[in-house]
């Protein structure tokens, strides 16, 4: 269980790491022909990285950038926090879910950036494409959802949670147990009704 | 049962009310208007009245356009998912699984949502950047992004008091818990006493 938890947080780290890196790739990229020559638009989530259309289609970066850093921020923090205080553990699925949250609404901008610029009904097609960086981001949430759930405590709370009513602990080498009818030693053996040792069948036969 | 427990039940019962008012806000915030954007000063010029799904303008004569951020979908199925995690952790053996649930939507509402009120500050910032300085652009929140901030704050507050629920339970693991049963059915220490009533009618 333990190893699992521990799996976990080092894969909420990678989880953590690959969405900050995926805020440095290309968040999408539109290109299109013009008289021969390609026209490129390619936006990190932070800036503007080529713009051959200067400024005509009034792009700008989709910028994930500064909730990605944030979700994974919470993530890391509560991945190593989590080593000391055991509660702090839920802020790993808190940062999961942020993340996630933030690729679904960088992949919904790309989307949404395509649907404008077919709007703009330019003679010129644009070819709009999903850079790697969103991609990349998608999968980071992915790895950061699973790692997550598995840097909860699952199969002790599911334990727990099946027994909603008294918990039933089995004490180990206690000897001092009252069977369900008494001591047998109380009673004293008149006629033993339940012979334990070889001998006494004997006797019993004999009378 | 004593008062650290009762409170720690006090607690769970809190959140699911909360998560489902958070939940309940967002789906209504989503009808609402987020933010108007255009030039500063002008009334009836270009100005766009934006919600969670279109851009409405007069400039356009009614017409709607699609936003860029269409944040409508990720709002309203983030908030189902909440949903759904509290009627989760309503039943004994999805109670544990209802909680990650009830977690991830509002972690995720809380994504979707700061990544909608940044893009918003991004974007006055960025077109008065490209326009000339006579002329301001200026992004005014309405009352769905309020709304929509309300919503998640009280979503996650939820979502976490209900992970704290079993916070507790986690820490006596080590020692044991005694559980008095209300049954009468216990064997006393020397047997019970019918044993007893037999011998002495022999």
């Amino acid at each position: 269980m333990t190893t699992r938890r521990v799996f976990g947080a080092v894969l909420v780290f990678v989880a953590a790491g690959l969405a900050v890196a995926a805020t440095f790739l290309n968040s999408y990229v539109v290109q299109a022909q013009l008289q021969g020559r390609t026209l490129r638009y390619e936006a990190t989530s932070w800036v503007t990285e080529r713009d051959d259309f200067r400024g005509a289609l009034l792009l700008g970066p989709i910028e994930y950038g500064e909730p990605a850093v944030g979700a994974a921020l919470v993530m890391a923090l509560a991945a190593v926090l989590a080593f000391r205080i055991p509660a702090v553990r839920v802020g790993s699925l808190l940062g999961a879910g942020l993340l996630a949250g933030v690729a679904w609404s960088a992949v919904r901008s790309v989307q949404g950036t395509v649907a404008k610029l077919k709007e703009l009904e330019a003679p010129v097609p644009f070819d709009v494409e999903q850079g790697d960086g969103v991609t990349m981001l998608i999968v980071a949430a992915g790895v950061a959802v699973v790692s997550a759930v598995l840097h909860q405590e699952l199969p002790r709370r599911v334990r727990e949670a099946t027994g909603d009513g008294a918990v039933i602990h089995q004490i180990e080498g206690d000897e001092s147990e009252t069977p369900p009818y008494g001591f047998p030693v109380i009673v004293e053996p008149i006629e033993p009704r339940h012979p334990q040792s070889a001998d006494e069948p004997k006797e019993s036969k004999s009378d | 049962m004593s008062r650290k427990s009762r409170r720690v039940i006090d607690r769970g019962k809190i959140a699911a009310p909360l998560v489902l008012v958070g939940a309940g806000l967002a789906v209504v915030s989503s009808f609402m208007n987020t933010y108007g954007s255009g030039q500063v000063g002008e009334q009836n010029g270009r100005r766009f009245t934006t919600s969670l799904w279109i851009q409405t303008s007069k400039y356009q004569e009614g017409a709607s356009t699609a936003t860029y951020y269409g944040a409508g979908w990720p709002v309203v199925i983030t908030a189902v998912a909440m949903v759904v995690g509290v009627v989760l952790m309503a039943r004994g053996r999805t109670a544990h699984a209802g909680r990650l649930v009830t977690l991830t939507a509002a972690g995720g509402l809380a994504g979707v949502v700061l990544f909608y009120v940044l893009q918003l500050w991004h974007e006055e910032a960025t077109i008065n950047e490209s326009w000339p300085a006579s002329q301001r652009y200026e992004v005014v929140l309405h009352e769905g992004t309020y709304l929509l901030i309300a919503a998640v704050i009280i979503g996650l507050v939820g979502a976490v008091l209900a992970q704290k629920r079993e916070e507790p339970a986690e820490q006596p693991e080590e020692e044991v818990v005694v559980h008095q049963l209300d049954s009468d059915d216990d064997t006393p220490p020397f047997g019970i006493a019918i044993a007893e009533q037999e011998q002495e009618a022999r």
